[in-house]
């Protein structure tokens, strides 16, 4: 099983430092792979214009199968999805994961997510989760109803 | 042999080939079924799903390692010739295979180690194409495709599908009538475990309160009575009924929403051979009584109450002003506030004080009996059994506790009322 998780994840990263995507850099990944940041830049022409944002990746032994955890660091972008500790309410991290995606896709999709933001505000329970919600993301039940962003 | 996998340069070799034996069946103990398999939609052959070193020629494996070195195929342009699996993301050729050689009758030596399964070298991987889904997501191992349905699987969703094309992929199992008689026997013992646990729980709370209830009828009664009450010449089904009823009826007579229940209850269980008027009261006419002298005892009291809490409130005002409790204050004055308008915090009123209270009521009558029988006034005055003692020694009991609670109550309203903030006096 490791034995997928190392092979996959050192592809994908190779892949991903020969020929990133626009706006996307792994900033570290950890010997182990464990634990990788990537930061990724606000689209051209919106509200994140010029903005560069952290990203924290954590893969369990059982990933792809499992998907990664992922969470804003440091920087927190405000949008509806992005909760103030950096939780980021996005099916595909959660019960919409697919092996097939991979850690490209992923912030190829928060980036989209974030160019599609019309307001740059928190989401609206946001002082009630970030009071009640774990550390992990991953703990949460997420329910998502907003198909447009 | 899923032919189209390959480019026609291959399906030429192969062809030139010598046609290579399949493997046989690994024998299955309890079925003539083939193993789990997927079945793909293009490979329902089971001689080729099980025979899949055949599968993949040498000379295909080392022409296409060599092609990918040359020129590495991002994938999402591919053409779906390649194979690599949408889940590990590894090509054919990359998995650990076995020594590849060009030498036919090594070939099938090599085969022949196989088929015997000498377990040095690793099975070559399976590639099954299980739904519609095209270019890189087109091919999977079946170990990884396995291992992913296992992780999506759960008891509500047998089914699982392509997370891209919605396909739900079929699967193949064996099937042996051991098997489906075990999942028979494990899913009924999953179904009956709930109500036999609840059953369990409920006789445990039974067999407790009818101890509790012989219990009861012990301390009250006194050895003597008690034992004719619960001997077995009187034990019949109204025994049964009623002594888990005891501890029951005590917590509800503390609770207003019995009211309408409780005074026909003795009635029910007790029957009708039971009661006859007499004075004194029968211990089964007292039972029958007690619900009945609760009512109107509450009904009493509800009026009586508030007058004894003014007169313990004024009382203890008078109290407070003699006594100077006025340290603080300069003068107490009247409250303006009439009583019982203002909401005081007064003796919490919880679950665990209700039935505790309620359950310990019959020994704390028993020791008030007790006290009564041995006061030398009263012990020739009073009935000379045990029961009447003890019933009477109970309503006394509540008597005082109630009258107790009203005191408590009207000294803290008073206490409140004295209640002054003190000015900072430091400097």
């Amino acid at each position: 099983m490791s034995n997928i998780f190392t092979k996959r994840l050192t592809k994908e990263l190779r892949d991903l430092q020969a020929n990133p995507p626009a706006g996307i850099v792994v900033d570290k990944a950890d010997d182990d792979l464990k634990s990788w940041k990537v930061v990724i830049r606000g689209a051209e022409g919106t509200l994140y214009d010029g903005e560069t944002f952290k990203l924290q990746f954590k893969f369990s032994n059982n990933y792809p199968l499992e998907s990664p955890e992922v969470i804003f660091l440091d920087n927190i972008p405000i949008h509806p999805h992005i909760y103030s500790n950096g939780h980021i309410c996005l099916s595909i991290l959660y019960d919409q994961w697919s092996p097939a995606l991979t850690i490209s896709s992923v912030c190829l999709s928060i980036q989209s997510m974030l160019s599609s933001a019309v307001k740059k505000e928190r989401p609206p329970d946001n002082a009630m989760y970030i009071l009640t919600a774990k550390k992990s993301p991953k703990a949460t039940t997420w329910a998502f109803h907003d198909d447009k962003v | 042999m899923p032919q189209n996998l390959y480019p026609p340069s291959v399906l030429a070799t192969v062809a030139a080939l010598p046609p290579v034996p399949a493997r046989p069946y690994p024998k299955m103990a309890s079925s003539t079924q083939p193993p789990l398999r997927l079945s793909t939609t293009l490979n329902n052959n089971n001689n080729n799903a099980n025979s899949h070193s055949t599968m993949t020629p040498p000379t295909a494996s080392s022409a296409e390692s060599l092609a990918v070195a040359a020129a590495p195929v991002a994938w999402e342009d591919s053409t779906g010739d390649e194979k690599r699996c949408w889940i590990c993301f590894l090509e054919e050729g990359e998995e650990p295979a076995p020594p590849i050689t060009t030498n036919y009758q090594q070939q099938q030596q090599q085969q022949q180690q196989q088929s015997q399964r000498t377990a040095t070298s690793p099975p070559p991987p399976i590639w099954v194409r299980p739904c519609k889904c095209k270019n890189s997501l087109k091919y999977a191992h079946e170990t990884c495709l396995l291992r992913w349905i296992t992780e999506k699987q759960g008891p509500l969703t047998p089914d699982v599908r392509c997370p891209a094309c919605g396909h739900t992929y079929v699967l193949a199992e064996s099937r042996d009538v051991l098997l489906s008689a075990l999942t028979l026997v494990d899913k009924t013992v999953a179904a009956v475990v709930p109500y036999v646990t609840l059953a369990g729980v409920s006789l445990a709370f039974y067999i407790v309160s009818t101890t509790y209830g012989a219990y009861a009828v012990m301390t009250m009664c006194g050895p003597d009575v008690g034992e004719r009450v619960l001997s077995e010449n009187n034990w019949g089904w109204r025994t049964w009924v009623g002594l888990p009823m005891i501890p029951i009826s005590l917590i509800c007579s503390r609770l207003t929403a019995a009211d309408a229940a409780l005074p026909l209850l003795p009635f029910l269980v007790l029957g009708n051979d039971h009661i006859r008027l007499s004075f004194p009261p029968s211990p089964a006419l007292t039972v029958c009584i007690l619900p009945w002298a609760r009512l109107a005892y509450n009904a009493v009291w509800d009026k009586l109450a508030p007058l004894v809490d003014r007169f313990f409130t004024r009382k203890a005002r008078k109290q407070g002003l003699e006594g100077g409790m006025s340290g603080g204050a300069e003068q107490v004055e009247d409250p303006p506030v009439e009583d019982g308008e203002e909401e005081y915090p007064l003796a919490r009123r919880d679950g665990q004080r209700l039935v505790l209270g309620s359950l310990f009521l019959p020994a704390a009558s028993q020791l008030m009996g007790t006290l009564l029988g041995t006061l030398p006034y009263l012990r020739h005055r009073l009935p000379s059994d045990a029961f009447h003692r003890n019933v009477l020694g109970g309503a006394l009991l509540v008597l005082c506790k109630d009258m107790s609670t009203a005191v408590y109550r009207a000294h803290r309203k008073r206490q409140r009322r004295t209640r002054r903030v003190l000015d900072y006096r430091g400097d």
